[in-house]
């Protein structure tokens, strides 16, 4: 069973095989276990591993009770598609179950956000704010994607390239292209120092 | 231009926190998200789901996950038991109903031409063939049988493999 492909041990999970569910268990285990406590652990969900163990059994069971496995378009790239499962499965687990939600899960980018501690820091930065919404806020979407991976997810152009499955290069140049067009839209408002702001 | 890549990761940190994240319901699901970023979606899907992910934190963040998926090599797995309770999923839950029916449909079809050939001696032997032919569909279409193609397939697959690392033999002299 362990020479199957993924695909070829998919089609015979579908088919209720006992023998190749036992295989996808033990090839897949590790990175849903991961992905379940990744997940929570950046959401800053408190959880026990109880909890980790009770998500892990549900996503089995909903895997071989609906036909979900069969939703998959390309079952050779299945363990991406099994991580984006477990980990808004974990979510869901604390929503429902445990009647919880996060505090506030964008709180892993509040030490990245503006200060607005300094009064004059803040007027400038309101126009500051504007220069960059008209040009950050009008991105076509792909691009918008990229420099969201690039800045606020830290990617390297070689990460956001094997995510989004586009060349390398096409991601230098977006972000490039991003940089130069601020900048200028900087200068046009007179903001030629950024240090000062 | 240091400056500028922190003024880009401050505004876009800025516009983040307290945005919310839910998953709504025009998230897209999780095959349609793993089938865009491997591009095996139409172009007018793509288009749309890339707009939403470009709105969408929640999207967003499912999909960075999966690009840190290596990480899981080096955190501990389940505890064993918790293997074999999934493992035991597939003798406590059954098969379902309609899977089985689903499963035995080409031989259900095979029987009622099987009676229908008597019943309908004019178009007797049409009858057997269609028996024949469904039956030989669901003999071929059952899970063992497809199970055992499977593991042919990959048992010559790895054969062939083998034979290829082999080094070729030296011609002797």
């Amino acid at each position: 069973m362990n020479d199957l492909s993924d695909s070829q041990l998919i089609n015979l999970c579908l088919d209720k095989n006992p023998l190749a569910w036992s295989e996808f268990i033990e090839r897949f285990s590790k990175v849903i276990y991961w992905a379940i406590r990744d997940r929570l652990r950046r959401w800053g969900y408190q959880f026990q591993e109880g909890d980790v163990e009770n998500i892990y059994q549900e996503i089995f069971v909903s895997l071989w009770q609906k036909p979900k496995l069969a939703e998959i378009k390309d079952k050779e790239k299945l363990s991406g598609w099994l991580v984006m499962v477990a980990g808004n499965n974990a979510v869901d687990y604390f929503r429902k179950k445990k009647r919880k939600e996060p505090k506030d899960i964008t709180f892993i980018f509040k030490d990245l956000a503006f200060s607005n501690d300094n009064p004059l820091q803040l007027l400038h930065s309101r126009e500051l704010k504007q220069t960059l919404e008209s040009v950050l806020g009008t991105l076509p979407s792909k691009e918008k994607i990229v420099i969201t991976l690039s800045y606020l997810y830290n990617k390297k152009h070689r990460e956001i390239a094997e995510i989004l499955n586009i060349p390398i290069n096409t991601v230098s140049t977006l972000i490039f292209r991003t940089k130069e067009r601020l900048k200028d839209k900087l200068e046009e408002k007179g903001i030629r120092n950024i240090e000062d702001i | 231009m240091d400056n500028i890549n922190t003024l880009i990761k401050k505004h876009l940190a800025d516009k983040a926190v307290g945005s919310g994240l839910k998953r709504s319901k025009k998230c897209p699901s999780e095959a349609d998200l793993t089938a865009y970023l491997h591009g095996t979606i139409s172009e007018q899907k793509s288009e749309k789901i890339s707009q939403h992910i470009s709105q969408c934190l929640f999207c967003l963040e499912a999909i960075e996950q999966t690009s840190r998926q290596d990480m899981s090599i080096r955190e501990p797995g389940p505890p064993r038991q918790v293997i074999e309770r999934a493992k035991a999923i597939a003798k406590t839950q059954g098969s379902g109903g309609f899977y089985r029916l689903k499963k035995h449909l080409w031989l259900i079809g095979a029987v009622i031409a099987f009676g229908l050939s008597f019943i309908l001696s004019k178009y007797f032997f049409q009858f057997l063939i269609l028996t024949l032919i469904l039956g030989i569909k669901w003999a071929l279409d059952t899970a063992n049988t497809r199970t055992l193609i499977m593991v042919n397939d990959a048992w010559h697959k790895h054969r062939n493999k083998d034979d290829q690392e082999k080094p070729a033999k030296k011609p002797s002299l």
